[in-house]
């Protein structure tokens, strides 16, 4: 049987280029590593079964970004889970208090500005890109990438880690 | 936020077994030709769409069918009356002339008060239906022959009518005036409504 492709990559090495994004995105969005793990395995399912032509890597990442958290949103509806804000429990998410590693402030954000940090700061995408994965006006991306800083500025300097 | 990093997400080892079982597509998720479940819901839903619409075109049609014949029909028997209510033209056997009577009474021709070929009939006034019009015909009394018209609401068929007062009314009719009966002899008179109800019947002897 012919091995499918994406965008000239092979299944294995989509997901040996990608794995860190899609975890990543998971991780931003759920903070249950059992969750994250359920829809890092999901987004990837949800590629092989795609027969969508992709004309370069930047789409199929964004591709993936999107279906990561469409597969976040879709968990969290059925479960209904709350986000945490402590991290007591060894199943979830923590991420050790530095001053300059912020990724622990980062995840107390309210979810519509940490998605909007997170695409600009970690994985580098610009205003427009940002619009076009989130399926969002670019003036709006612009106005959560402002008023996400002004909170995470609040949060990484006001607040001490427990 | 230049002295920010978010090296955390960055540097986050994502575990083997996960890449693992990523790489373990599960045999039925391979398949690609299996339709899916939304997709077969939408394809069934608008076949449904396309049944219903049918059977209401259908449906919509035949009752137009039916309309069109009730209309042709109306205007049929609209074509075959003279000014009167639309009502199918009634035959001469629509009132039964009585067999075997024996006249009360044969008018005497030197008699100008009792020869003078007037039907006369008198009942309640709430036999006046529709218009109020109340019409008179006349069968030969031997061959039950009608006189006139075969329309019993043709004009040539309308009574006058006197008012009496205490809810009844007189209704009058001459045949001969009409010139509906030309020759003499024995005829029997009706007069009805506009439904073809009769109050009233009798035997007259006409001279002519």
């Amino acid at each position: 049987m012919e091995q499918k492709r994406f965008a000239n990559m092979t299944y294995e090495q989509v997901i040996d280029a990608y794995k860190q994004t899609v975890a990543g995105v998971c991780l931003m969005r759920l903070k249950n590593y059992a969750d994250v793990e359920d829809c890092f395995q999901n987004t990837f399912f949800k590629l092989y079964q795609s027969c969508k032509q992709f004309e370069s890597q930047e789409h199929l990442k964004a591709w993936l970004i999107r279906v990561a958290i469409n597969e976040c949103n879709k968990l969290l509806r059925n479960s209904k889970r709350l986000l945490p804000l402590t991290f007591s429990s060894k199943d979830t998410v923590s991420f050790p208090y530095d001053k300059c590693d912020i990724s622990w402030a980062l995840i107390k954000l309210d979810v519509k500005y940490r998605q909007v940090l997170y695409l600009h700061y970690v994985e580098d995408y610009q205003v427009s890109q940002i619009a076009q994965i989130l399926d969002k006006n670019e003036n709006t991306v612009k106005s959560l990438l402002r008023r996400g800083r002004e909170k995470l500025k609040i949060i990484y300097t006001g607040e001490s880690y427990e | 936020m230049s002295e920010h990093n978010f090296n955390s997400f960055k540097n986050f080892e994502v575990p083997n077994t996960w890449v693992k079982k990523a790489q373990n597509v599960p045999p039925q998720k391979q398949e690609n030709n299996i339709i899916p479940f939304k997709k077969t819901l939408w394809v069934v839903a608008c076949f449904a769409l396309v049944i219903a619409l049918s059977v209401c075109i259908f449906a919509f049609n035949n009752s137009e069918k039916h309309v069109t014949t009730n209309s042709e029909e109306t205007k049929a028997s609209e074509k075959n009356t003279d000014n009167a209510p639309d009502l199918s033209p009634a035959k001469s056997n629509m009132f039964e002339v009585p067999q075997n009577i024996t006249p009360s009474y044969k008018p005497d021709s030197n008699d100008p008060t009792t020869a003078n070929n007037i039907c006369v009939g008198e009942f309640s006034a709430s036999i006046a239906v529709g218009e109020g019009n109340i019409y008179c015909v006349l069968y030969d009394y031997k061959t039950g022959e009608l006189m006139g018209d075969e329309n019993l609401l043709a004009t040539e068929h309308r009574a006058k009518i006197e008012d009496l007062g205490n809810g009844m009314v007189k209704a009058t009719y001459n045949p001969v005036e009409k010139g509906v009966v030309k020759k003499s002899g024995e005829y029997w008179y009706v007069f009805y409504n506009e439904l073809i109800m009769s109050p009233v019947q009798n035997y007259i002897y006409i001279y002519n």
